[in-house]
Parts: C-alpha cells; structure tokens; sequence
C-alpha cells in the first residue's frame, strides 16, 4: 500500500536568546510533519493494520531526509523524537501502527546514523492541534541535557481522513542546560543519605 | 536613545502541498514559506509613545534584513516567488500602532520589495494576542494585485511568542496561485498560471 503525502511542512527555529542571554552559537531546531491520507479510514476497529510496516519505514526515511536538511546535515541531528496525531476520523491506534513498529525507527535511524530509541507521543486531534513531540539525545537515551520537546501547529491538519506523522531534531542540548546527570544525582544522594546515617547514629 | 536592535529567534514555516482538499496537483507541489522574527518590542512600558519614528528607523529594516533574505533562500531565488505578504502580532504589552510600526513603513516594505522583485502594496495584517496566537498572513500577487487567485492566506503559530515585551514580525511568499482557482472573471494570462 503506497502512502500519499498530501502537504510537507517544516517547522525551523533559530534561537539567538534565552532569557535574555545570548547563545555563542544559535541554536537550531526543527519539527518535519508529512500530512498523509489515513489508510485505514473508515476500517473499523477490525481492520488489519499491517500495512502499517512499509508506510512506516517509507515515512521514517522521507521524514529523517527533510530533518537533516533542516538542521544542515546527518551530524547536525543531535537529539529527536516523534509523533503522530489522527483526525477525527480515525483511531488513535492507526498512529501506533506507522509509528510504533520498528520499522519507521529503523528508517529514520539509517538516514540519521544514529543508534538511539526515539521517543514519542501519539493522540488524536482536529487540524490545529499542538503537536508534541518528545525528545532526547540520538545516541544516549540518559542524557539530561537533551530531554525537551518541541511543537507544531498545522493550521489546516490533521482532516478527519487524516495523519499527521512528525520527526523532530535539534542541533544540540537545551541552552544553557545545567540539571547535571542521573550519575551526579547518585552522588549527592548518597551523600546526603550517608550524612543523614551519621546525623541519627 | 533608541534600544538596540534585538531578536530572540527566527521561526521558518515551510509547506508543501500536493493535494487540495484531497485532490492531486498536477505538475509541482504548491509551495508556501512563511519567515517570522520574534523581536523585543522596543516600546515596551514606555507608555504612549508620540514619536515611534526614531525606533522605526533603525528595527524596520533591521527585522527586514533579517527575515527577507531568508524567504527568497527558500525558494532559491526571488524569480520563484509568485505571490508575497507580511503580517505583526503584537503582545499583550503592545498597542497596535507598535506593531504596525514595524511593518508598515516603506523602510520595511521595501525590503520585501526590493529583494522579492515585487511592485505592488503588500496584503498585510496586524494585531495583538498571547503566545501561541496565530500569525496570519495574507498572500497577494508581487506584481499583479488583481489576480485574485494569488489571493490565499498562510499561518504559523508560535508556542511561547510573542510575550508580553514581543513583537512577531512575519514575511510570507508563495510559488504559485491557489490551486484549482477559479474566481469568476478571471483573465487568460491569469488563468495560464493555475495548476489544475
């Protein structure tokens, strides 16, 4: 079953300022959506959503191309994520089947060289809807500094007989992220519980 | 003393349509690229304002040099923008008249219009909202404003801008009128550039 991309958006933010600060280098993020006709509209919740495998590698190489040329190359994509939102029409079930199979994760990663999970988020909405989509580091999944999320609005989708399918990257960590690490928090913790020990001792 | 020019991002929207309302364009997909500069608003808790003529100077073509450029790299040359317009979203700290000032100057039209390679008025709006409102801009013809099917509206929403001391200052373009236009009584030249 070929997909059938109705609109490409690309959503690119350049940020120059946080909190009135300047960064040394602007800080590039980008949601890449395709808008596709939902092929399973009007299925039924009995539908065999197997379909979902090709179009879900098919998209995840389209979407992971249009993501490196927003962000200015392969090595740019330094953290990701991705969603999907249906239409009114369809099943929130139907986004699972493109998204959550290994092979749309799989389709991206070849594109992006990377070997990280791509986290996600999957819900149903009218056109207009905020997307949401999660992200973390393209390698390392317990990188503090690289847990954020990113938004896009399309004005006119998802339509009821539609999904809206979107991968997300950013060229780098949060500015000026300082939260430490999980290692880090162990450390103090422990410490903390060691001094506690002592305090009651 | 006027603020210096500052900017907190530059926000990209780029679309790319192969159907209309589930209909399949022929030929090339139908293009629409919307550039926006969240920038302070250099009146902010000054109060009324007389003279915005100083900061208009300097932030109007400031904004234009930095948004313009950007739309025609999108489309790899002004010669690929058939249709052009521009829009401002003020914060809840901006009046209107702040907003408009920044776009509604020939020393932020011209910009536009130079570098687009367009001759007429530029369709436009302007307003005031929270973040997350809807920057709205309208498309006209660069060189024939009564085509009326190069008529179309375009929107990009932006999550966390414009705050209460911003100003979003957007600049659109198109590559193409809309498609399957078909006001009445449009002219032969007119409806040669329709993709259908």
């Amino acid at each position: 079953m070929p997909v059938r991309i109705r609109n490409t958006i690309v959503h690119t933010e350049d940020l120059f300022e946080e909190e009135d600060r300047v960064l040394d280098t602007p800080w590039r993020t980008a949601v890449v959506a395709a808008v596709i006709e939902n092929p399973w509209y009007g299925t039924g919740t009995d539908g065999d959503l197997s379909a979902g495998l090709e179009i879900g590698e098919e998209l995840g190489v389209h979407l992971a191309e249009a993501l490196c040329a927003a962000l200015g190359g392969p090595d740019q994509v330094q953290a990701y994520g991705k969603a999907a939102v249906v239409g009114l029409g369809g099943e929130v079930e139907h986004t699972s089947a493109i998204i959550h199979t290994p092979r749309f994760g799989k389709g991206a990663r070849s594109v992006i060289g990377s070997t990280g999970l791509i986290y996600s988020t999957n819900s149903r909405g009218p056109a207009g809807a905020i997307i949401t989509v999660p992200i973390t580091h393209r390698d390392d999944d317990a990188l503090r500094d690289y847990y954020m999320s990113f938004d896009i609005v399309p004005a006119e989708s998802p339509a009821p007989d539609e999904i809206v399918i979107a991968l997300a990257g950013a060229t780098g960590p949060r500015p000026f992220a300082r939260l430490g690490s999980r290692a880090q928090d162990k450390v103090a913790m422990d410490a903390e519980a060691r001094m506690l020990e002592g305090a009651t001792q | 003393m006027t603020a210096p020019f500052s900017v907190r991002k530059v926000v990209v929207l780029d679309n790319t349509a192969r159907y209309e309302a589930g209909r399949p364009i022929k030929g090339d997909p139908w293009r629409t690229v919307v550039v926006a500069a969240v920038v302070k608003n250099p009146w902010y808790g000054r109060g009324y304002v007389a003279d915005l003529d100083p900061e208009v100077r300097e932030w109007a073509p400031a904004v234009g040099r930095l948004i313009v450029p950007r739309l025609i790299d999108a489309f790899g040359g002004h010669e690929n923008i058939e249709s052009y317009g521009k829009a401002a979203l003020g914060g809840d700290g901006a009046s209107i008249e702040q907003s408009a000032a920044l776009i509604q100057t020939l020393r932020f039209g011209n910009v536009l219009r130079d570098l687009a390679g367009g001759e007429t008025y530029m369709t436009s709006t302007c307003k005031r909202g929270s973040c997350g409102a809807p920057v709205t801009v309208p498309l006209g013809h660069k060189n024939q404003p009564r085509w009326r099917s190069f008529n179309a509206t375009t929107v990009v929403t932006i999550p966390d801008a414009p705050r209460s001391d911003e100003i979003v200052v957007a600049v659109a373009g198109s590559d193409a009128g809309r498609p399957f236009a078909r006001p009445p009584g449009m002219d032969a030249d007119e409806g040669s550039l329709v993709r259908a």
